[in-house]
C-alpha cells in the first residue's frame, strides 16, 4: 500500500486539482499574450 | 559586542554563511570550501563556525539568524509546478515530495535544529527572508550607493525570478517582478543542460564558449521560446522546456528545433554547441539591457545593483554598463545563491536598526570580498615545519618582485594570501597567476594547471590605475564581473584569423596580452587596487615595474571540479599535483623543484568529479 500511496494521490489528488488550476487560467501555463505592452506585474516600491 | 546577525543559504546549491554587525559584514563563506564538495547544499555548519570564530563569537551572541529564503512558500511552489504538470510529472512528484515534506518546506526548523546541534551554544530565532529580497539587499545594502535600482535576475527561489527594486538609504522595497516559470535564468540552464554542461555550475562554460559561435539560432530562439517585450520583461513557452515536469531541462521539443539531440557530457564540442551558445547569450544580453532600461525608467535612479545568478553573466554585465543606461553598475560578488546569506542578515539586521556605515567613504562595503578565512605565517610555517616541506621566508616586498621576476620568466605561481574570497571568483587570495603576454599561457594552464577543457579562457588582473590603457573600461570592475574589449593600443593584427573557426580560433594571437584575450578581443577584467588587496596590489606593482606590463592572468586556485582551496595543506596539495612552479603561502616562497616526491594513496583526480 505504501508502494501505491504516492501514486494514488499523484492521479487522484495533484492530477485533478492541477487540470482544473490549468482550466481556470492558471499563470503557470497561460499562453504568452502577445498584445500585453509589459509583463511586469507591479508591486507597490515604485517612484 | 554589537548585535550580530547570522545568515544561512542552504539546501539548493552553493550553501553559505554570513555573519554581519550594524550592517557591514563581518565574515562570509561557502560551505564548499571547507567540506570540498563543489556546490555543496548542506547545512553550512563548517562555515557557521568559521563565521562565530571569525568574530569570536557563539550562538548566545546572535541576536538573530536569517534564512535566505521563504521555505513554505517555496513548497508552494513546488506543489503548484506538480499541478501544472500533471498529468506527466510523476517521478518528480514521488522522488522530491518526501524531502520536501519532511524537511525542506519547513527548513527553518532544519536550521534551527542544525545550528542547535552545533554545540555552539542555544540557537537564536530564525527570520525569513524571501529568496529575492536577500539578493536585492546583497545588492543594494552594501554598495557605495545612498540610492540605487537594484535588479535581481536568476533561476527561481519562491516565484519570482526577476524583480526590480528601489533602495534608498536602509529601505529597499519591491518595484516589480517576473513569476516562474518564467526564467531568464532557466532558459540559459536549459542550454546549458542541451550542450551537455552541468545545470547551476556549467553556465559559465556555456558563457565562455559564445564567442566561437555565430548566433544564427538567436532569432529562432525569440520566435519560439521567449516572447520579450520592449521593456525587456518576457515569458517562455513552456511547451519546450521539461523543467516543470522535474527530472531534466529539455527534452523533443528542443531536439526538433536544434537540429538532434543534445550533446552527451564531455562529448567533443561541435560548430552547433558555438552556436547555440552565442544565440542564447544575445539573447540573455538583450534581454539584460532592456530590463536595465525598464529599472532606470520605473525608478528614476542613475545607478545600477546587480545580484541573482544571472548577475554572474558578466559579459552581459558588460553589456548593461556599455549602453550607459545607468551612470554606474555595483554587483554583489556573490551575486549567486551563497550571497543570499549575506543579503538575508544584512536585510534583517537593517529591520533591527543597523545603518550603511560605509556610505560616505565612497568604497563598499564587501572589503574586497576577502571575508574567508585566512592563515598567520606562524600557522602555515607550522604546518610547512611538520612536514619537512622546504620553503624561503621572505619580507612582503621581497616576496612580491621574487614572484614578479619568476612570472616575468614564465613561470606558474600558486598566490594564497590573507583572506578567502567570498563568491565563486578568486580575486587575488586564493589565485593561480601567469604571464599575459606569454601566447601558450592559455593552453598550458587548461591543460597542465586546471585538467579542463580547452576552449576555457582566463580573466586578467590589472592594477585600476592602468586599466584605461589595456581595457575598454568605463568603470572599475574589482569582482571580475564585467567583460570587456580589450584597448585598440593593445591589439595586434591577427594572422589567417578569417581562415579558421571553432577551437582553431585558440592558436590565433589578438593582443600584447593574449592569454587573458577572448577569441572575440573580450577579456573578463579585475581591476585591483591597494584598499581591496595590499598583497595583490603589490604584485602587480612589482610585476608592472618588472616587465611593463601591469596585467596578471588570474584563474582561480583549484584543479577542475575542485573548490577553491582554502587552507595551506589544500594550496601546497594543488600545487604538487599539477604543473605549478611556485607557492607563495603568506609570506613563504616555496619552488616545486626542492620539494619532497608528492605521494597520496589512489589518483586524486578519481575522487573529484568532473563540474
Amino acid at each position: 500500500m505504501n508502494k501505491l500511496q504516492p501514486l494514488l494521490s499523484y492521479l487522484f489528488l495533484v492530477t485533478p486539482r492541477g487540470l482544473a488550476a490549468r482550466l481556470t487560467a492558471d499563470p503557470m501555463t497561460r499562453r504568452r499574450d502577445r498584445a500585453a505592452a509589459s509583463y511586469w506585474t507591479m508591486l507597490d516600491g515604485g517612484r | 559586542m554589537p548585535e550580530l546577525i547570522l545568515g544561512v543559504s542552504a539546501y539548493y546549491h552553493d550553501s553559505a554563511a554570513a555573519l554581519v554587525s550594524d550592517g557591514m559584514p563581518l565574515a562570509a563563506a561557502q560551505e564548499e570550501r571547507f567540506t570540498r564538495r563543489r556546490h555543496d547544499s548542506a547545512f553550512p555548519a563548517r562555515a557557521v563556525e568559521y563565521c562565530l570564530r571569525e568574530a569570536g563569537a557563539t550562538l548566545r551572541d546572535v541576536s538573530a539568524v536569517a534564512y535566505y529564503e521563504d521555505p513554505e512558500l517555496k513548497f508552494g511552489r513546488v506543489k503548484a509546478t506538480f499541478g501544472a504538470a500533471a498529468p506527466f510529472g510523476f517521478a518528480s512528484y514521488r522522488d522530491t515530495l518526501p524531502e520536501w515534506k519532511a524537511w525542506k518546506g519547513t527548513a527553518t526548523r532544519t536550521v534551527r535544529d542544525s545550528l542547535a546541534g552545533l554545540g555552539l551554544g542555544p540557537a537564536p530565532e530564525v527570520v525569513v527572508r524571501r529568496h529575492h529580497e536577500s539578493h536585492a539587499a546583497s545588492a543594494f545594502f552594501p554598495s557605495p550607493y545612498e540610492s540605487a535600482a537594484v535588479l535581481c535576475i536568476d533561476g527561481v527561489g519562491e516565484w519570482a525570478t526577476t524583480t526590480l527594486w528601489h533602495g534608498r538609504g536602509t529601505e529597499l522595497r519591491p518595484v516589480a517582478e517576473l513569476r516562474f516559470p518564467h526564467s531568464l535564468g532557466l532558459l540559459y540552464s536549459a542550454f546549458t543542460y542541451f550542450c551537455g554542461f552541468k545545470v547551476d555550475s556549467g553556465e559559465y562554460k556555456l558563457m565562455g564558449l559564445a564567442p566561437y559561435g555565430k548566433p544564427r539560432y538567436a532569432q529562432l530562439i525569440r520566435e519560439k521560446l521567449i516572447d520579450i517585450k520592449p521593456d525587456g520583461t518576457f515569458r517562455l513557452d513552456m511547451r519546450y522546456f521539461e523543467y516543470l515536469r522535474g527530472q531534466v531541462m529539455t527534452g523533443r521539443g528542443f531536439e526538433q528545433l536544434f537540429d538532434g539531440p543534445r550533446r552527451l557530457p564531455e562529448s567533443p564540442l561541435t560548430e552547433r554547441e558555438f552556436d547555440l551558445a552565442a544565440s542564447v547569450q544575445q539573447v540573455t544580453e538583450e534581454v539584460a539591457v532592456k530590463l536595465a532600461r525598464s529599472a532606470r525608467e520605473l525608478t528614476g535612479e542613475s545607478t545600477l545593483c546587480l545580484a541573482g545568478g544571472v548577475a554572474l553573466n558578466c559579459v552581459a554585465n558588460g553589456k548593461v554598463i556599455q549602453a550607459g543606461v545607468f551612470d554606474e553598475v555595483w554587483i554583489q560578488p556573490a551575486a549567486g545563491d551563497a550571497g543570499g546569506a549575506l543579503g538575508a542578515a544584512l536585510s534583517v539586521g537593517i529591520a533591527r536598526g543597523a545603518g550603511r556605515p560605509h556610505l560616505g567613504t565612497g568604497r563598499d562595503a564587501m572589503s574586497g570580498s576577502l571575508l574567508g578565512p585566512q592563515y598567520g605565517d606562524a600557522e602555515i610555517a607550522a604546518y610547512l615545519d611538520a612536514g619537512n616541506i622546504p620553503y624561503t621566508r621572505l619580507e612582503p616586498q621581497e616576496l612580491a618582485e621574487e614572484v614578479a621576476r619568476e612570472l616575468g620568466r614564465g613561470k606558474i605561481v600558486g598566490w594564497h594570501q590573507g583572506r578567502m574570497e567570498f563568491g565563486p571568483r578568486a580575486l587575488g587570495a586564493r589565485s593561480i597567476i601567469g604571464d599575459p603576454r606569454d601566447p601558450a599561457m592559455q593552453s598550458a594552464m587548461n591543460l597542465k594547471i586546471k585538467f579542463r577543457e580547452s576552449f576555457r579562457p582566463f580573466a586578467p588582473s590589472v592594477l585600476a590605475t592602468e586599466a584605461k590603457d589595456y581595457f575598454e573600461l568605463s568603470q572599475e570592475s574589482p569582482y571580475m564581473l564585467v567583460v570587456t574589449q580589450v584597448a585598440p593600443a593593445q591589439l595586434v593584427e591577427p594572422v589567417a584569423e578569417g581562415q579558421v573557426s571553432g577551437l582553431d580560433l585558440l592558436r590565433i594571437q589578438r593582443s600584447t596580452i593574449p592569454a587573458v584575450t577572448h577569441v572575440d578581443r573580450s577579456a573578463r577584467v579585475q581591476t585591483v587596487t591597494e584598499d581591496a588587496n595590499a598583497p595583490y596590489h603589490r604584485l602587480l606593482t612589482a610585476f608592472h615595474a618588472e616587465t611593463g606590463c601591469p596585467v596578471l592572468v588570474n584563474t582561480s586556485f583549484n584543479v577542475r571540479g575542485e573548490p577553491i582551496v582554502d587552507t595551506p595543506a589544500q594550496a601546497y596539495a594543488c600545487f604538487m599535483r599539477t604543473d605549478i612552479d611556485l607557492l607563495a603561502l603568506g609570506n613563504f616562497l616555496l619552488r616545486k623543484e626542492g620539494q619532497p616526491q608528492w605521494q597520496e594513496q589512489g589518483d586524486w583526480r578519481d575522487e573529484i568529479p568532473l563540474d
